[in-house]
């Protein structure tokens, strides 16, 4: 975790320990080569563990332990022992394609930052012509209807129906993703072009 | 380079770029290096379009526009990549950015044998030895007939053709659809509202695995309570360097009092009588001494 309003440069800098670690993730058991059910189960389990992970950290920020997240504020006890109105923001998450997609429980091999079909994801894009954002509060009314048509809807769009955790606190889930420099270039496209 | 037998000629001239100033290349063979780490990536992509560019000079004059097109295709995808770390854009980088993007797309289909499935990569190799079985019973019918440089000639024109028709079934299987490939063109539209790619990177966290976790698990007992104390293992240090800049804070508070108790008497002061003045100098004031009494007092 790191705050968003420290510079780069500081957050950057290994000796300012701008990232601290709040939690630690089961380490999986990496077996590629048993069969496919066994993988799915373990994938499905992964899933399960990263969700309950995060519904544990973020769990102080939920609408039902704070009412007042529905106005985006806290009330934030500070080191000079005052209470504040504070408006906490989760902004960003790093990490790899297949992380990225169970944060927003999409299927594998999608893109997450738009509805862009599976067929044309080589396809030259230009910026103007970006397909629609996922649209996450779409999706949960979907999954809450809990009918067919409605399941259909979020099959025909990639989109996995699991309690999501970041649908219960004050934050644009399609927003949370960045672009990630490191695994989209440098260990991405250059070892692509390198093969 | 693989499908085209030049990955030795590749090999050779990738071991030959010299060091310079901040460049450090490999000393290992492309095929040697199991797994590239960011530094190396960074390094490479200064030095690989000419390793490129200087691999594929010559060639038959079938596989120019093959190889125009795969320097054209890497030229930009690296010029993409050198223009993504900058620390601010403006439009001027951005409509580069694009710039490059685009003829990448446009040339990318040169790479396509490389992302082909199993099931073409079989089709492919079987057809391949299909080939090279009919050029061989080729040989041996004609092996009398025929003149050294026309067998030279013969086995050019045998290899095209081997190359050119494996290209055919491979193609269908084989496509860009990935979604690396179609983050790219979003870089430059998330690059207005949310800033400079660089500092979404994730290389600061890949970084903080050693120092939160690894130096953690050292530190540790390795028990079974291990866990607490690999996640509290940094907090302690931070804690410890908090208490030190806190206490630095109120030694340079100390000092700079002290320092304004040290101003010289005015003519006034010294005119005045000696039983109004204060007596005895001030107590010199020492940073160290200040230090260890507020960690006594804290």
């Amino acid at each position: 975790m790191t705050i968003r309003n420290l510079s780069s440069k500081i957050r950057l800098m290994p000796s300012t320990h701008s990232v601290i670690m709040v939690a630690l993730l089961l380490i999986p058991i990496k077996n590629s080569n048993g069969p496919k059910r066994q993988l799915d189960e373990q994938q499905q389990t992964n899933q399960e563990v990263l969700n309950e992970v995060l519904r544990r950290v973020l769990q102080p920020l939920t609408y039902k332990n704070n009412p007042s997240a529905e106005s985006w504020y806290y009330n934030v006890l500070c080191a000079d022992g005052n209470f504040r109105h504070c408006q906490p923001v989760l902004a960003a998450w790093l990490a790899e394609c297949p992380e990225d997609g169970d944060l927003q429980f999409l299927e594998q091999h999608v893109s997450f930052w738009c509805e862009c079909p599976m067929n044309v994801l080589g396809h030259y894009v230009p910026p103007d012509k970006q397909h629609t954002r996922w649209n996450h509060n779409l999706y949960r009314t979907l999954s809450d209807a809990n009918t067919k048509a409605g399941d259909a809807e979020l099959s025909s769009r990639h989109v996995r129906q699991v309690l999501n955790v970041f649908g219960h606190i004050p934050c644009i889930m399609s927003d949370l993703t960045k672009p990630d420099l490191l695994h989209t270039m440098q260990i991405g496209m250059l070892g692509h072009l390198q093969k | 380079m693989e499908t085209h037998k030049w990955l030795d000629k590749y090999n050779a001239i990738w071991l030959s770029v010299p060091a310079y100033h901040d460049l450090t290349p490999e000393n290992k063979l492309y095929e040697e290096v199991s797994q590239w780490n960011r530094k190396e990536m960074k390094e490479m992509s200064r030095y690989m379009l000419g390793v490129v560019t200087h691999s594929l000079q010559g060639g038959s004059p079938a596989q120019h526009p093959i190889f125009n097109r795969a320097i054209q295709c890497a030229r930009a995808l690296l010029e993409f990549y050198r223009y993504a770390p900058y620390k601010s854009h403006d439009d001027a980088t951005l409509s580069y950015m694009e710039d490059a993007l685009r003829p990448f797309h446009t040339f990318k289909d040169v790479f396509i044998l490389g992302r082909a499935g199993k099931q073409a990569k079989a089709k492919a190799n079987a057809l391949r030895t299909d080939l090279v079985k009919k050029r061989q019973g080729d040989e041996e019918t004609n092996a009398e007939t025929r003149t050294p440089s026309k067998k030279w000639r013969e086995m050019n024109a045998w290899r095209d053709y081997i190359s050119h028709e494996i290209d055919v079934p491979q193609q269908p299987d084989a496509v860009f659809n990935f979604p690396k490939i179609h983050m790219m063109s979003h870089l430059v539209g998330k690059t207005n509202p949310y800033g400079a790619v660089q500092q979404y990177s994730a290389e600061r966290y890949k970084e903080a695995h050693k120092m939160n976790l690894k130096d953690g698990w050292t530190a540790s007992n390795h028990n079974l309570n291990s866990l607490p104390q690999v996640i509290t293992f940094q907090r302690h240090i931070l804690c410890f360097e908090m208490r030190k800049l806190n206490l630095q804070a109120v030694a340079k508070r100390r000092e700079n009092s002290a320092a304004a108790c040290n101003v010289p008497p005015s003519s006034a002061d010294l005119a005045a009588p000696l039983s109004s003045r204060h007596m005895g100098s001030p107590k010199s004031w020492d940073p160290k001494t200040a230090v260890m009494e507020s960690i006594l007092t804290l």
